[in-house]
């Protein structure tokens, strides 16, 4: 399905929005102003999931899955590099930032927190889109693994990975930079119903 | 199946799983308050089942708690709070006093019955792991610690070592000039006397301040010893670098041979020489081969002059030996034992001297042959 800017502002409206939810929650729970930066939005069909590569590079990402089923089906993941997850623990539990301990493995407790913290961005974003769908998905548990892109979205049944949302952002915290991504990756009939209501309501 | 059916199976259920369960309703009434959290919270099912959880634990009021469990109630994904960022949901104290941590999950449950739908929640303990991820990071921080102060007392002994070094050089090169100055006048006072003794004492203290400039001199090139890092040294490109006389040639078959040493490696080869040029009577030549052994590399470094006794085979090794400054061999060890390398003389006296110099395996390189 061909989509053009319009639909594409639209979408990026929605995971922003989203995307603020969750920044109000994490700082709200942190006692820190925590920032989530406009995301960047860009969509890839099955033909383009390269693309993904050499626009994200093939780094192994700290993810945290959602798994959903319904008239929008498929996967989101909230990705963080291994280096931005380290300072997120870091700054969202309030220990020391320490520079030479990005090579660490994370804990079962490190994961546990990251699971929290992308459960919350997605849940935000997969709030906002099922507004716009006016439809009740069911969901799995967030989980959470480290893996890189490829396979991130070879996890997902063949039938629910023929599109990507890429949304890239970055959060603010104690003034730190830390680097997220989401990735909603669908069946191409889920990414139409998606622009199908997001064109009904942005156009009447 | 009515929805007080389906409550009453999973209580059955979540009684016999060792998981804190509690179901709320969207008022939050409690409808299951299973065993284990009764046991956890010291609040028995009957008792909790139709109370209102906000009320009971006004804490989860928070937005933190509150928006979240409103998402799940609205049909959204399910919520889950770490205990690092939640220690607990429902605080529950264990037997020894202290908190139990825990891992909640909070997710939908329709029941049957869309329009009422309730939240279950799941509490995992995690406090034995939350403890024990604690005191290897505690163990971790301390070693960190640890190493930091380490760091800090290298660096002060290093300052002081360079401290020392300065002082040591200006000091040395003070004595030197002295000793230059010493050396010069007590030439002059020798050509000036006409008394064969007094002549005969000022040549021995004239000796003496030649001894004295030479440990100096030995002393500067000994405080150079692993100042510099190790490296790779090719033997042929040394042995080049020598100024060999005619009269005692060396022949090299170590082409392509490296190995792994101190950079005063030059020394040792120019002690060697220097050696042999002084005490190897009658030599002609000097041979220089390289064999593979059985524990690394063998360096034989051989002359066909007079040889060295028997009795002084490990003495010439020795601070202070011998007639010139006695310090070169010393030296020579001294260099290649920073890098494990050992030398010992095997020769035979009359028949020459041979030094053996073994190098560990991987402190060697042969280069292969173009």
């Amino acid at each position: 399905m061909e989509i053009d800017p319009l639909d594409l502002d639209a979408i990026c409206e929605l995971v922003n929005i989203g995307v603020g939810k969750a920044a109000g929650i994490l700082s709200e729970m942190t006692g820190s102003v925590i920032e989530l930066t406009i995301p960047n939005v860009s969509i890839y069909s099955q033909d383009e999931f390269s693309q993904i590569l050499s626009q994200i590079g093939k780094d192994r990402y700290s993810a945290i899955s959602l798994d959903f089923q319904g008239v929008f089906s498929g996967m989101t993941y909230s990705i963080f590099p291994a280096e931005s997850a380290h300072v997120l623990i870091d700054a969202v539990t309030g220990d020391e930032i320490s520079d030479n301990e990005y090579e660490r493995p994370f804990s079962s407790i490190d994961a546990e927190t990251l699971k929290e913290i992308g459960n919350i961005l997605i849940n935000g974003v997969m709030g906002s889109i099922t507004n716009v769908l006016q439809s009740q998905l069911t969901y799995s548990l967030p989980s959470y693994c480290e893996a890189d892109i490829p396979a991130l979205i070879q996890n997902v049944r063949q039938e629910h990975r023929e599109a990507v949302l890429l949304a890239e952002t970055h959060m603010f915290i104690r003034n730190l930079n830390i680097e997220g991504k989401i990735l909603i990756i669908m069946g191409a009939e889920s990414f139409e119903t998606l622009v199908r209501r997001v064109r009904e309501i942005s156009r009447g | 199946m009515s929805q007080q059916k389906n409550l009453s199976v999973i209580t059955e259920f979540s009684d016999a799983l060792p998981v804190g369960i509690c179901v709320i309703d969207r008022k939050r009434k409690i409808l299951i308050w299973n065993r284990t959290l009764a046991e956890w919270s010291g609040h028995l099912s009957e008792v909790m089942v139709g109370e209102n959880l906000m009320e009971l634990y006004p804490d989860l009021n928070t937005p933190s708690y509150r928006s979240r469990i409103d998402q799940v109630m609205d049909g959204g994904p399910p919520a889950v709070f770490s205990s690092q960022l939640h220690r607990s949901f429902i605080p529950c104290t264990k037997a020894d006093g202290t908190s139990r941590v825990q891992q909640t999950s909070v997710i939908r449950y329709a029941g049957g019955n869309p329009d009422h739908p309730c939240a279950m929640i799941i509490i995992e303990d995690v406090t034995d792991l939350d403890h024990e991820i604690r005191s290897v990071r505690q163990m971790k921080d301390q070693a960190l610690l640890e190493v930091q102060e380490r760091k800090k007392a290298e660096e002060a002994l290093e300052n002081l070592n360079a401290k020392l070094n300065l002082l040591s050089s200006v000091t040395r090169h003070d004595i030197l000039n002295k000793i230059m100055v010493i050396d010069g006048f007590l030439g002059f006072a020798e050509d000036l006397t006409s008394d064969a003794t007094q002549a005969e004492y000022l040549r021995h203290v004239r000796a003496a301040a030649m001894v004295i400039q030479n440990i100096l001199l030995f002393n500067r090139q000994y405080e150079q010893l692993g100042i510099e890092d190790a490296g790779w040294f090719s033997i042929d490109t040394l042995i080049e670098t020598l100024d060999t006389e005619e009269r005692l040639p060396i022949y090299s078959a170590c082409k392509g041979v490296s190995i792994y040493c101190d950079p005063m490696l030059e020394k040792v080869f120019y002690n060697l020489y220097d050696n042999a040029l002084r005490h190897a009577m009658g030599a002609t030549r000097i041979d220089l081969a390289c064999q593979p052994s059985s524990s690394g590399l063998l360096i034989a470094w051989e002359d066909d002059g007079s040889g060295i006794p028997e009795d002084d085979k490990e003495e010439i090794f020795k601070r202070g030996f011998g007639k010139n400054t006695g310090m070169g061999l010393f030296l020579v060890r001294e260099i290649l034992a920073i890098t494990g390398i050992a030398i010992t003389e095997t020769g035979e006296e009359g028949k020459g001297a041979r030094f053996e110099i073994s190098v560990p395996e991987g402190a060697y390189r042969i280069a292969n042959p173009a």
